[in-house]
């Protein structure tokens, strides 16, 4: 019997959700950029109109009860591609540094990978650092290609300062 | 006083945007043609839950659509709601007018108005006349920036993934 599940979120998960967030935010050092709150997930995720899903991977107890605590999750949101229609964008996947190397990472990708085909989305698409070799490593061995270093593609932003610039002028 | 309009796109729009789509396509990527057919794209932009929403760039005389932006919400956990811009078109007739200048103002705009954070968009590392416009605009690399990298899990492989 596996000591964990993967399940969608729910709003009383959110607390759980950002403290993963942030966790994950310091490994990327990207902590001072990170603006999220938990009442911001609720009315995002969790409101009329959701603007992302997540999936979270909740520790189980010896009797298949769940424990307190996520031990990972996984945000994504719908995209749409010119080229093949509805796809799915992967905001985050992340698992707690103690509860790795037991293939719950492996898991909730291919979760999220039955999500895209149950759901006719044409493609899984996310981003990773560089310099990230484990989560690279990862992907490669889950089939994924890296389209910056295959094709080129490079990701472009406007934050809000320059978008507001940009707007005014 | 311009010469265009820009406005949001309706279903009779439809065909125009998915001609210049696949015209971009090529352009972007030549060996790697659009498969959308142009039922879907209607039924994903102007059907009962669309997918995504569409500007347009309309010539006051005679009509014809000559630009388009392609959008929709996206996400960031860090900041929050996010606009996405998948398509910047403008026909190669009507370059150099500031048409795209124009129909990336006015997604920005609406942007702002809809309380995103920030606004994305990619590119190809090739097409150096939109990373010039760009970067002229203030806008950020973050390939170059912050080390991200774009991967993807396309339909065969997600499918080998998923049935694992």
């Amino acid at each position: 019997m596996s000591d964990y599940r993967i399940r969608e979120a729910r709003v009383e998960d959110c607390e759980e959700i950002l403290r993963l967030i942030q966790e994950l935010a310091e490994f990327e050092k990207m902590l001072k950029d990170c603006h999220m709150t938990v009442e911001t997930l609720r009315k995002d995720g969790f409101g009329s109109n959701p603007l992302f899903r997540c999936l979270v991977v909740q520790s189980l107890n010896s009797d298949g009860s769940e424990s307190s605590g996520l031990i990972g999750y996984c945000i994504f949101y719908y995209i749409y591609s010119t080229w093949e229609g509805k796809c799915i964008y992967m905001e985050d996947l992340y698992v707690t540094p103690t509860s790795r190397h037991k293939g719950i990472g492996h898991a909730t990708l291919k979760k999220l990978s039955q999500i895209c085909v149950e759901e006719g989305c044409k493609r899984l698409q996310w981003a990773v650092l560089d310099w990230n070799s484990i989560a690279i490593d990862f992907y490669n061995k889950s089939g994924a290609t890296n389209l910056s270093e295959k094709e080129g593609w490079i990701f472009y932003r406007f934050d809000e300062d320059s978008l507001k610039a940009f707007a005014k002028n | 006083m311009a010469d265009y309009t820009i406005r949001n796109a309706v279903v009779e729009d439809c065909e125009h945007i998915y001609n210049n789509t696949k015209d971009l396509a090529i352009f972007l990527n030549p060996a790697y043609p659009s498969k959308l057919t142009l039922d879907t794209f209607r039924e994903d932009g102007f059907g009962t839950n669309p997918l995504f929403r569409c500007h347009v760039a309309e010539m006051i005389d005679s009509g014809e659509i000559i630009g388009h932006t392609l959008f929709f919400p996206s996400y960031s956990s860090l900041t929050g709601k996010c606009m996405y811009m998948e398509d910047l078109y403008v026909s190669e007739h009507a370059r150099g007018k500031g048409i795209g200048k124009a129909l990336f103002k006015r997604l920005a705009q609406l942007s702002l108005k809809e309380g995103c954070q920030d606004l994305l968009w990619e590119t190809l590392n090739s097409n150096k006349t939109a990373i010039k416009f760009y970067k002229r605009h203030g806008a950020v690399d973050c390939t170059e920036k912050e080390n991200s990298h774009c991967f993807r899990l396309d339909g065969d492989q997600m499918k080998k993934l998923a049935e694992t």
